[in-house]
């Protein structure tokens, strides 16, 4: 299957196998009412921004990230190509304040990137909250960083995810988003990024500016993943030894 | 593969060939978001290239000796979806190695095997019966109920847990290349 350009044109139906049986629905139903779900239900946010691949601008995914604060620094994000009952999970984001950021080894901020102009663009919003209800949640992401890796390439026609953990980063100026996959955002979501826009200008970046070791790929830098064989460290011969022993 | 740690999957299927999970370090509602595993059918496992099934690992072992549970659900009631989960695949990238006391995700993703029977797969016994505890479960008597488990396919293929071949895991580093389109 080719990719025929932006918005999210793969359904879930292209994923090989047979349609769920009734017999599995109904199991599926019954078990679920026994179990609790809590690290799901702590999920509080659902964000949808675009993503791209750390070493190709033009390759552009619409990202709805469902979103945990873990504490006050730091928010972990499971990612899905749409926020539909049979989407498709297709990442991860951990986002990250600016005094969290800055403690990270220079070979880590490389990984990451910056949310101040997705936040003030307008380009990231909360599906379902009018601007005003999501202000203050904004006024906090845009001092912040993430860092999302993707192991689903649906936008190349990928049925099921294939291949290596693919670094991602996010907008960071005008002029870089797909105008016709932010038009189709528009239209699905019914919102206006310029509105969006209007209604941040007066939220601000990080209060030390953008690092220069984030973002990467400004600098021309793009990263792509490959994987090499090394030899394994085995259990030692006591099989009691234990996982907190390294 | 020395650092063996317990996984709680978040299971979502997809259709009756293909799983997707969330997977946490823990089931309360402070757990950390360690990584995704994906879970395929040996029907779409066996129709991979060689070179991607290298990365997935299988789960029979793990579920045909009671180290894979399903907290809170009765073994009967759970029996046939055991039995077809048996016989499937995962690819699983960890994100957050918080075993080694990361308090943030560092790093790039890691790629996770599944528990087998032979050193480095073997899971010590120490961590099964302190799982065994917490959820009140015996993965003594699951293997037991479980051992007449049968996939049907005789053997797990044959290209999957590759580090079975030659004692070897997989590494994901992260090349420079000139960016596509991009720098501004």
């Amino acid at each position: 299957m080719a990719a025929s350009g932006p918005g999210p044109v793969f359904q879930s139906q292209d994923i090989p196998g047979e349609p769920k049986k009734t017999s599995t629905v109904v199991l599926e139903k019954t078990a679920g009412l026994l179990q609790s779900f809590k690290p799901i239900a702590s999920i509080h946010a659902h964000l949808c921004a675009f993503h791209f691949y750390a070493y190709d601008l033009g390759r552009q995914v619409e990202a709805h990230h469902f979103c945990t604060h873990m504490s006050e620094d730091v928010h972990q994000c499971l990612i899905f190509d749409t926020p539909k009952k049979d989407a498709r999970l297709i990442g991860i984001e951990y986002i990250v304040t600016e005094k969290v950021f800055l403690s990270l080894p220079e070979d880590e901020k490389r990984l990451w990137h910056s949310h101040e102009y997705e936040v003030k663009s307008g380009v990231l919003f909360m599906p379902g909250l009018p601007s005003v209800a999501e202000k203050a949640q904004m006024k906090h992401l845009a001092k912040t960083y993430g860092k999302v890796f993707h192991f689903w390439q649906i936008d190349k026609g990928d049925t099921i995810p294939l291949g290596l953990p693919q670094l991602m980063m996010a907008l960071t100026a005008d002029g870089q988003l797909n105008p016709q996959l932010g038009k189709d955002v528009e239209e699905r979501f019914h919102i206006s990024f310029a509105e969006n826009r209007k209604q941040r200008a007066d939220l601000e970046g990080p209060d030390k500016g953008i690092h220069p070791s984030a973002n990467p790929w400004l600098q021309g830098k793009g990263l792509v993943p490959e994987v090499l064989e090394v030899e394994c460290v085995r259990n030692a011969a006591d099989s009691s030894q234990t996982s907190s022993e390294l | 593969m020395k650092r063996a740690i317990e996984t709680h999957h978040y299971v979502t299927r997809l259709n009756e060939d293909f799983l997707q999970c969330a997977v946490f370090d823990s089931d309360g509602t402070n757990a950390r978001l360690l990584g995704v595993e994906y879970i395929i059918s040996y029907k779409i496992f066996s129709a991979l290239p060689e070179e991607e099934r290298k990365l997935w690992h299988s789960h029979l072992y793990e579920i045909k000796h009671g180290l894979w549970i399903n907290p809170g659900v009765p073994e009967a009631l759970q029996r046939s979806e055991l039995e077809k989960l048996a016989g499937t695949y995962g690819k699983f990238w960890c994100t957050w190695q918080s075993d080694r006391g990361d308090k943030i995700p560092l790093g790039l993703p890691v790629l996770m095997m599944s528990p087998q029977e032979s050193s480095p797969g073997l899971i010590s016994e120490e961590a099964i019966r302190a799982r065994d505890k917490r959820y009140d479960v015996s993965s003594t008597y699951l293997a037991q109920t479980r051992a007449d488990i049968d996939v049907g396919l005789g053997a797990v293929h044959p290209s999957a847990d590759h580090w079975k071949k030659n004692g070897k895991g997989f590494v994901i580093e992260l090349k420079e290349v000139d960016m596509v389109k991009g720098s501004m």
